[in-house]
């Protein structure tokens, strides 16, 4: 763990239990007296941010991604492990650690509809100890820097969903905190108001220095946004790598071949290295995609292998080409293997 | 400081939002006097009893009622709807702490509430003591409430004066300022501090704010009709009665606003069991709301309903 990290999760471990009085059980689906269900929605996780760095978390719905924003930002309180935001502890000192952080959870929540933008922005400056001048200031360069100066009078209800999430991203930067924290902050947004959005993420790290931690499950935005990603699976951290680190994993052992017909795929499996083979018929042509294990000299040799026994065949090889993965691939890869391994990768 | 910021932050907004919706303050304001007026008005002089200091009396018992009960219902289903829309969590992100907040907020609303409340309260007792000098005083249940406020001009007593609760005057109000600023002050502590208790027990149970309903309409009729004949009734309703931190406010408050006993009001019981009761509900109160608000970080019911 890097002791220059703006924030550091440390094997932080959150279980959830919930009680259930005379309903279904979810699994038996027989009406009970009395149930208690146990959630593991983080499961001794650790990871780091650091100054000026966008970490990505990626997860499917419930898997533990808002529960980690919600334990940095001291709303949720680990079973066990720490969470430390600038050198501070968030259980310890949390409300010095809430003058480090700003929070924008899922949806338009953070925003005061009845009052304007500028209005809303006095209001949170004040309640966050922001006051005159500076916070006139600071709310006239966030509302032109996020691009909604035109609207500074407009009572928010009457902006749209875009704008809203602009504010309410302006709302969490009014105390110029180093840490900034984006729960899913373009989801159900359009492609203009989304771009805007990254735009501006990404200028404020670059430009400002911000530490940003970014949930979302759009593998597009993820992949343009983050410098890195932390892929969470089941309240686990299933991979945290760099973006192109995290793409490369992957690519390496995948390959399509172009073939003139699509042989019996079964010989091709039973090859040691082979982890799966299938079809494939797109622009390019038919063929078929295998993938490889990771280890090099084991991949060689299934490789040549597995070209061999295409030649065996009779089958026409025309092409063998490296397979270029996206996030989405390599989330899905990670996310399959690790539910049907239950280990962590 | 921090209390003071959250303070300027939330009158700043509440004067916003009634500036903006001034249509819907006006009329709120409006029908608020119109109706109390023509309701207490309409129901004394309907029964015939003309006594405008029942009706004054009544009147106030029922906004001190209200203030309980709107007091209690900003932590339950205030809170409640807080965590709902998910402000509860912007509050409690806010580096003052979320007992901070709500003081502030308490205090906000207390605010509004006294002044709408004594703008209310003054022309109705305006309105009641005007109506009922222009009555003829040719009856004499009438003639009480047009010549008691005269003091000296005592004619022959209703025959049902047996029934106005030791604490009803004459109509008029007494705002003598010492003791009206204590018990406004000493009602605002005890109602806060059993304010938190029921808002502690809502950010955990959620089902609590279902009992905080009924408690709250309870703690209305209690404001009603709370007088200091509260002292003939047996020992355990008495006991009962004063661990409801509306029941000594009400009848204190009564007794300064409407007998205008003055500064002998510190000297009453009820005082006492006032101050008997901000000792032990504000630290209780705290006490509990502090514990479930960190139960409630564990469980994560901060945000959700």
């Amino acid at each position: 763990m890097s002791s220059a990290a703006a924030v550091e999760l440390c094997d932080a471990d959150k279980i959830f239990h919930t009680h259930h009085f005379f309903q279904k059980h979810e699994e038996t689906q027989k009406r009970r007296i009395y149930y208690k269900k146990t959630v593991h929605a983080v499961n001794h996780v650790t990871f780091d941010i650091r100054p000026g760095e966008i970490l990505g978390l990626l997860g499917r719905n419930g898997a533990g991604k808002t529960t980690m924003v919600k334990m940095i930002s001291g709303l949720v309180k680990p079973n066990s492990g720490k969470v430390i935001v600038d050198g501070l502890d968030v259980e310890t000192k949390r409300l010095k650690v809430l003058r480090k952080i700003g929070v924008v959870l899922e949806g338009t929540r953070t925003v005061i509809w009845p009052l304007t933008p500028m209005e809303n922005l006095s209001y949170f400056g004040n309640l966050r100890d922001v006051k005159g001048k500076i916070l006139k200031e600071r709310s006239k360069e966030l509302l032109d820097f996020i691009g909604l100066t035109d609207k500074m009078n407009v009572e928010v209800r009457k902006l749209s969903r875009g704008q809203k999430q602009r504010l309410a991203i302006c709302i969490a930067l009014i105390t110029d905190p180093p840490v900034l924290l984006l729960d899913e902050p373009t989801t159900g947004l359009d492609v203009q108001s989304s771009r805007a959005i990254k735009d501006k993420v990404i200028e404020m790290t670059r430009q400002r220095g911000k530490c940003v931690l970014v949930t979302t499950h759009d593998m597009n935005t993820a992949q343009e946004l983050c410098d890195r990603i932390a892929i969470v699976h089941e309240g686990k951290l299933a991979a945290c790598k760099r973006t192109e680190d995290l793409l490369e994993v992957f690519s390496d052992q995948t390959y399509h071949l172009r073939l003139d017909r699509v042989p019996d795929l079964a010989p091709l499996t039973a090859i040691p290295g082979v982890l799966s083979a299938a079809a494939l018929n797109d622009d390019e042509g038919i063929g078929i995609s295998v993938q490889l294990v990771a280890d090099e000299a084991q991949r060689s040799s299934a490789l040549y292998a597995v070209v061999a026994s295409l030649e065996r065949a009779g089958v026409v090889l025309r092409a063998i080409n490296h397979a270029q993965q996206n996030l989405e691939d390599v989330f899905l890869r990670i996310t399959n293997t690790d539910t049907k391994s239950g280990k962590s990768s | 400081m921090g209390f003071f910021l959250v303070l300027k932050a939330e009158v700043k907004r509440t004067m916003i939002i009634s500036r903006r919706y001034w249509f819907a303050t006006l009329t709120a304001l409006f029908v608020a006097c119109i109706m109390f007026t023509v309701f207490f008005y309409g129901f004394f002089s309907g029964i015939g009893t003309g006594m405008a200091g029942l009706a004054i009396d009544k009147a106030l018992g029922l906004i001190i009622g209200i203030f309980a009960f709107s007091m209690v219902g900003m932590f339950s289903t205030g809170l409640a709807g807080m965590a709902r829309s998910g402000e509860l969590e912007q509050v409690y992100m806010s580096p003052h702490g979320l007992i901070t907040n709500f003081m502030a907020r308490s205090t906000v609303s207390t605010i509004l509430s006294i002044v709408t409340w004594t703008v209310i309260l003054s022309f109705m007792s305006a309105s009641l003591q005007r109506a009922s000098s222009n009555e003829s005083p040719s009856n004499p249940q009438t003639v009480q409430a047009a010549t008691v406020d005269g003091a000296t001009n005592t004619t022959t007593p209703p025959a049902n004066a047996s029934t106005l609760p030791s604490t009803a005057g004459t109509g008029k109000l007494h705002a003598d300022p010492l003791p009206v600023s204590v018990l406004f002050l000493l009602t605002y502590f005890s109602m806060t501090g059993f304010g938190f208790m029921i808002g502690g027990l809502v950010l955990v149970f959620k089902q609590v704010g279902q009992i905080a309903v009924l408690l709250r309409f309870a703690m209305m009729a209690i404001a009603w009709t709370a007088s200091d004949a509260l002292y003939n009734h047996h020992i355990i309703l008495q006991a009962l009665a004063h661990t409801i931190p509306v029941t000594d406010a009400a009848i204190c408050l009564k007794l300064v606003l409407l007998k205008g006993i003055g500064n002998d009001v510190f000297t009453h019981p009820s005082f006492f069991y006032l101050i008997l009761n901000v000792a032990v509900w504000t630290p209780i109160g705290l006490a509990i709301f502090k514990a479930m608000e960190n139960w409630a970080r564990g469980k994560g019911t901060l945000g959700a309903f």
